[in-house]
């Protein structure tokens, strides 16, 4: 995730990649060529009053915990995403002192300082600390929404009988913090209160280290009119017209009207200005998460060719999708994890296209995306985690069933497309009683469609 | 007329959507739904178990659906979609 690389200290931050992901929590990978996807629609208790907590480049920082001998030195993570050529992901306030930027090629960065140390990134530890964050935070608010790793927002309505001021609230959360994270990381963490997500965004992002910005009710449009239009969470291509204009603050994009907005930007234009004034309050919601379905096996010897973990990977399938609590659900999204030898952690993640539930199909998926995206080093455990479920798949189950089907006469099995006899005779009575077959065939249309009424259809059945 | 009918009903969509009557709340989630004839009553809403985007066609005629699979207070679990396109909830897809 390239846009969410930021050096630790220096250089100022760019909010507009980080606010494209304020429109969160679709299974679909938001397509740029595509407008913002508008608020998500789930039952349950959201709240107004928004608290985002930031802890800037929050995977650097994990690994300098684990090796505080590095944190006084010119240090880079690596990226995560798929290719030969390795970039730099983040960077140490040292590393950025020098040069070195994040999106920057090994190569380069070496060149320009030959002292700095890289580091791999594990994203399963990057992810687990993040789940613990996730718990702590939890028992404070039921309304917790994780935007990214780092990024929390939190629903703080309904908090002040317990926390009492809106400042007590934050410095309560920040506490709560201390128990999993060093007070080091706790002061270098950023908290902004608001009306709405985005509000509460770009107050943590201005905010300073252990100075949380507050922003009581009926101020936000105040609050906002002096930030610069990129915290808007619009396409780089409206930024750039409004920077052209000479729009540079939200208070100055306030004063046109908002058909004039929408007539030279469409939509996004009016949108622009709802957040801008205030207008638009997006909710915190309550984050939904799936208990995943997880499994693993430890290698006696690690193992580093794919064939050896294609096996694992089909014996892990059979065992996951074999356990009680994904019986009767389909897959929609799967996740497989590599415990590395020596440090480290390899992950591939996959999401369907249709929810599947079947061992052959997942295996299928998964192993397309390890050719991609190959373990670095030889893997020690392998895990595979069934991550997200869609609806029932009994039916499909009972579809596939052909032995059950009567397609068996004179004890041979009959070839593919013949009708059996009994079904024939049973259509030619039912065509004499009602004058014409009602019963149907199921047949494909186009069942890779995304659209489920364009997958299946019914045929006349009348043999 | 009814070879007529016969040799007219060749190929029905199957899991076609149908029009569902929606109440939202201020946030625009739904909290109770009528599905079938007028007079229906309505269920309220008591879990969400999944829900799901799909954005497609954009090239043509676009077509965006949040998809919702609830569980009503009677048990039933409905697969609703909201059409972001042109408005209005459909249901495509019910359990007993």
């Amino acid at each position: 995730m390239p846009s969410l690389i930021f050096g630790l200290s220096s250089g100022p931050v760019c909010f507009t990649n980080l606010c494209g992901l304020l429109m969160l929590s679709t299974r679909t990978r938001p397509n740029p060529s595509l407008p913002p996807q508008t608020p998500s629609t789930v039952p349950g208790q959201s709240s107004r009053t928004a608290l985002c907590i930031w802890l800037p480049t929050f995977e650097l920082r994990l690994e300098l915990m684990r090796f505080p001998a590095l944190d006084a030195t010119s240090v880079a993570l690596l990226g995560t995403g798929v290719g030969t050529r390795l970039t730099v992901w983040q960077v140490s306030e040292r590393a950025a002192e020098a040069g070195v930027r994040p999106g920057q090629l090994v190569s380069q960065a070496i060149s320009l300082c030959p002292t700095l140390t890289l580091l791999e990134s594990d994203p399963a530890h990057y992810d687990a600390a993040q789940d613990t964050l996730l718990e702590v935070l939890a028992e404070l608010t039921p309304v917790v929404e994780p935007a990214g790793h780092g990024r929390i927002f939190l629903g703080m309505d309904g908090l002040a009988r317990l926390y009492g001021s809106p400042h007590n609230q934050v410095l309560r959360v920040l506490r709560s913090l201390s128990r999993v994270l060093p007070a080091a990381l706790v002061a270098a963490t950023r908290a902004g209160l608001a009306p709405g997500k985005f509000g509460a965004w770009v107050a943590a992002a201005g905010a300073q280290p252990g100075d949380p910005t507050i922003v009581p009710e009926g101020t936000l449009r105040t609050f906002l009119a002096s930030r610069p239009v990129s915290v808007l969470p619009v396409e780089g291509a409206t930024l750039d017209r409004l920077e052209r204009l000479g729009v540079r603050t939200l208070g100055e994009l306030v004063r046109f009207p908002a058909p004039a907005l929408v007539g030279q930007f469409g939509e996004e234009g009016g949108r622009a200005r709802a957040w801008a004034t205030g207008e638009r309050i997006d909710a915190v919601r309550p984050w939904y998460r799936p208990r995943p379905v997880r499994v693993d096996l430890d290698f006696a010897v690690p193992v580093g060719q794919l064939e050896t973990l294609n096996g694992a990977l089909d014996q892990l399938l059979e065992r996951a999708l074999a356990r009680p609590e994904r019986y009767g659900r389909s897959v929609t999204a799967l996740r497989v994890i590599g415990r590395l030898e020596g440090s480290g952690s390899w992950v591939v993640d996959a999401v369907l296209r249709d929810p599947n539930a079947s061992k052959e199909a997942l295996a299928f998926t998964l192993r397309s995306r390890i050719v991609l995206s190959p373990p670095p080093r030889a893997v020690e455990t392998l895990t595979v985690e069934l991550a997200r479920f869609g609806p029932p798949s009994s039916q499909t189950v009972l579809f596939d069933r052909k032995d059950s089907a009567g397609r068996v006469e004179h004890g041979r099995d009959l070839a593919e497309g013949t009708v059996p006899h009994s079904l024939r005779n049973a259509v030619r009575e039912l065509k004499l009683r009602l004058g014409h077959s009602p019963l149907y065939r199921v047949v494909e249309v186009d069942p890779l469609s995304r659209v489920p009424e364009r997958r299946h259809a019914l045929m006349s059945f009348d043999p | 007329m009814r070879e007529t009918r016969s040799q007219k009903t060749l190929l029905k969509p199957l899991g076609s959507p149908r029009n569902a009557r929606v109440v939202e709340d201020a946030t625009g989630a739904p909290v109770a739904v009528t599905v079938g004839k007028r007079g229906a009553h309505a269920k309220r809403v008591m879990t969400v178990r999944e829900r799901w985007r799909i954005d497609d066609e954009w090239w043509r005629h676009p077509l965006s659906r949040e998809y919702l699979a609830i569980v009503l207070e009677d048990g039933r679990s409905l697969t609703l979609y909201l059409d972001l396109v042109q408005g209005g909830w459909w249901v495509q897809g019910e359990e007993s």
